[in-house]
């Protein structure tokens, strides 16, 4: 097996689609291997940068291949689980490039192709990616287009707006104040109807991500439709 | 950051109005007013950065005025994919991580920039207003226009508004003593002439989700409604109760008594709670046995928790500590009948 095949092999365990067998194959070579590990652990760098996870140390040689990984990276014109293994190749530049030459964190709203079925199905990849300063929007539209969700996403874009493989709400950052106690989260809400409509904003997402707290009564689209007369 | 509701024909009208008596060019209240008559005026877009309780969140806004009424977009730059969609008297609100959507009736009030609207008709007794020497925001020139309070007891803002558009660039809700408490920046602004309906749709597609609904407007009347009606002595300066209604809140196992105060700019919520059996004695005023007053800070804004005449009350507002814990303090408990309307705010 040539280095691309093993590659190609390494790529599809990190997607979770080489068969079993092979897996426990490839694993004993990743034990042997070293030049296999560094590829490994390098998909599992891009993994971590394109999830805004703290990036891992990487190697100084990296920028050499990311620079020309950039400038090389074809650009992408099917949606499948290939394409994805080529952009890590490119991604991998740009992370690495980005650790290197200090890194401005670009929100890419990759283009998922999606019917509603395989909104349900389909499996988070990609929320954000690294670039370089400098990355001029050629490429980073190549990097945007290409993180796809896996499989069953294959359908046209929506009308309005192609939407994300999946979302990512950000930790709050320390120190912050919008906790909101239970006991008082419906009089900060009833409040907020009479006040700020960026408070309003606030309290709305700190409520979502608690449950218990949500003020809501479960409806319908069609219920909320028929409430209020609003085009949709 | 904007405090309470403001009514953008209205005050459209009255801007034009009051342009026509020309106030002085150095007046700091002409930029006010044209800052007034851009925003209910003018169709914007752009990206901003707000800034509260030790939180950033970016945010890109849509806002179109027109002759079907203001809708408004705004959304998440933070990968969250949520967006806030205020169109025909409702507010949607998207949350793809959760896949829900929120729905509320709203009256068409509570935009992002309305509440600028106030600046210009502050009592003089309570905020100063002065313009500072220009400076430059997002690369434009802007006229710095402070509105500051004129003792400790409320906040004071300053806005940025950009001499070209008199759009505000930036704004600050200030302490007394000059800390921001809050900040929005714009940092990409644009005003097209026509905006498409389609830059004011969600751009997630929400069917199959969980659709939740809220009603904070759920007022109660005859029987549910209190025996006690709740008056004020010795208000803060300036502030005076401006709406009471009693209203059910969700979860709630008795109506609750929602007072507004506000001093014209800035605005704190009462709520009364009905006194529960055994809950404290009645008559006693502060603290119970079972629960001391307690404050908690809420982002910009601050709550008190505190008992009055054995009735659990709640003070919230974007207001220094002292004052929401004064204005918890001057109620008094009174006879059901008489006091001010029932119902509606301002």
């Amino acid at each position: 097996m040539n280095r691309d095949e093993l590659d190609s092999q390494l790529s599809a365990m990190f997607d979770g689609e080489l068969p079993a067998v092979e897996c426990e194959l490839l694993s004993r070579r990743l034990t042997r291997e070293e030049q296999l590990r560094a590829t490994w652990s390098r998909y599992a760098v891009i993994g971590a940068a394109l999830r805004a996870e703290p990036v891992a140390e990487v190697r100084p040689d990296f920028a050499r291949r990311v620079s020309a990984q950039l400038h090389g990276a074809p650009a992408a014109a099917a949606v499948n689980v290939r394409a994805a293994r080529a952009w890590r190749g490119a991604a991998l530049g740009a992370a690495v490039a980005a650790s290197v030459a200090g890194a401005a964190i670009m929100l890419l709203r990759g283009s998922v192709p999606a019917q509603e079925e395989a909104l349900v199905a389909y499996s988070p990849t990609v929320e954000y990616a690294v670039l370089p300063h400098g990355t001029d929007q050629r490429a980073a539209s190549q990097l945007a287009v290409l993180p796809v969700a896996h499989g069953r996403a294959t359908g046209p874009g929506r009308e309005q707006g192609l939407e994300p493989a999946s979302y990512v709400v950000p930790p709050r950052s320390a120190g912050n104040t919008l906790a909101i106690p239970a006991s008082l989260a419906n009089y900060a809400m009833a409040h907020s109807a009479v006040s700020s409509p960026l408070v309003r904003r606030s309290l709305l997402s700190t409520l979502i991500g608690n449950e218990a707290l949500l003020p809501f009564e479960d409806t319908g689209p069609a219920a909320a439709d028929t409430q209020t007369d609003v085009p949709h | 950051m904007f405090r309470t509701s403001a009514r953008v024909a209205a005050f459209a009208s009255l801007s034009l109005g009051a342009a026509a008596v020309a106030l002085p060019a150095d007046d700091p209240r002409t930029w006010l007013e044209r800052m007034g008559h851009a925003i209910a005026t003018r169709n914007y877009q752009g990206t901003f950065v707000h800034e509260h309780g030790g939180q950033t969140d970016t945010l890109h806004i849509v806002h179109r005025v027109g002759d079907s009424g203001v809708a408004e977009r705004i959304q998440a730059m933070d990968g969250s994919g949520r967006e806030f969609v205020r169109r025909a008297g409702q507010l949607r609100t998207y949350f793809p991580d959760q896949r829900v959507v929120l729905v509320e009736s709203t009256a068409q009030e509570g935009l992002l920039l309305t509440e600028l609207l106030q600046l210009n008709t502050v009592a003089p007794q309570l905020y100063r207003l002065s313009e500072a020497p220009q400076a430059r925001v997002s690369g434009r020139s802007a006229h710095v226009i402070d509105v500051e309070p004129q003792d400790e007891l409320r906040y004071g803002y300053r806005v940025w508004i950009d001499e070209a558009s008199a759009m505000p660039l930036k704004t600050q809700l200030r302490t007394p003593a000059g800390s921001v408490v809050e900040q929005l920046v714009f940092t990409e602004l644009t005003l097209p002439a026509q905006i498409d309906d389609s830059a004011l749709e969600p751009q997630v597609d929400a069917r199959g989700w969980r659709w939740l609904r809220h009603d904070s407007a759920v007022r109660v009347a005859g029987p549910g409604a209190p025996a006690v009606s709740w008056q004020s002595e010795q208000l803060p300066a300036g502030f005076r109760m401006t709406a009471r209604s009693t209203r059910l809140l969700p979860g709630a196992r008795s109506a609750v008594t929602h007072l507004v105060f506000s001093d014209g700019l800035a605005t704190v919520s009462v709520f009364v709670e009905q006194s529960e059996p055994g809950a404290a004695a009645p008559g006693r005023r502060g603290g119970t046995a079972h629960a001391a007053p307690s404050m908690t800070t809420l982002g910009p804004s601050v709550a008190f928790s505190t008992f009055v005449d054995g009735h659990k009350v709640i003070a919230i507002g974007e207001v220094p500590a002292d004052t929401v814990r004064a204005i918890a303090g001057s109620l008094r408990a009174g006879e059901a009948a008489g006091g001010p309307r029932d119902g509606g705010h301002q």
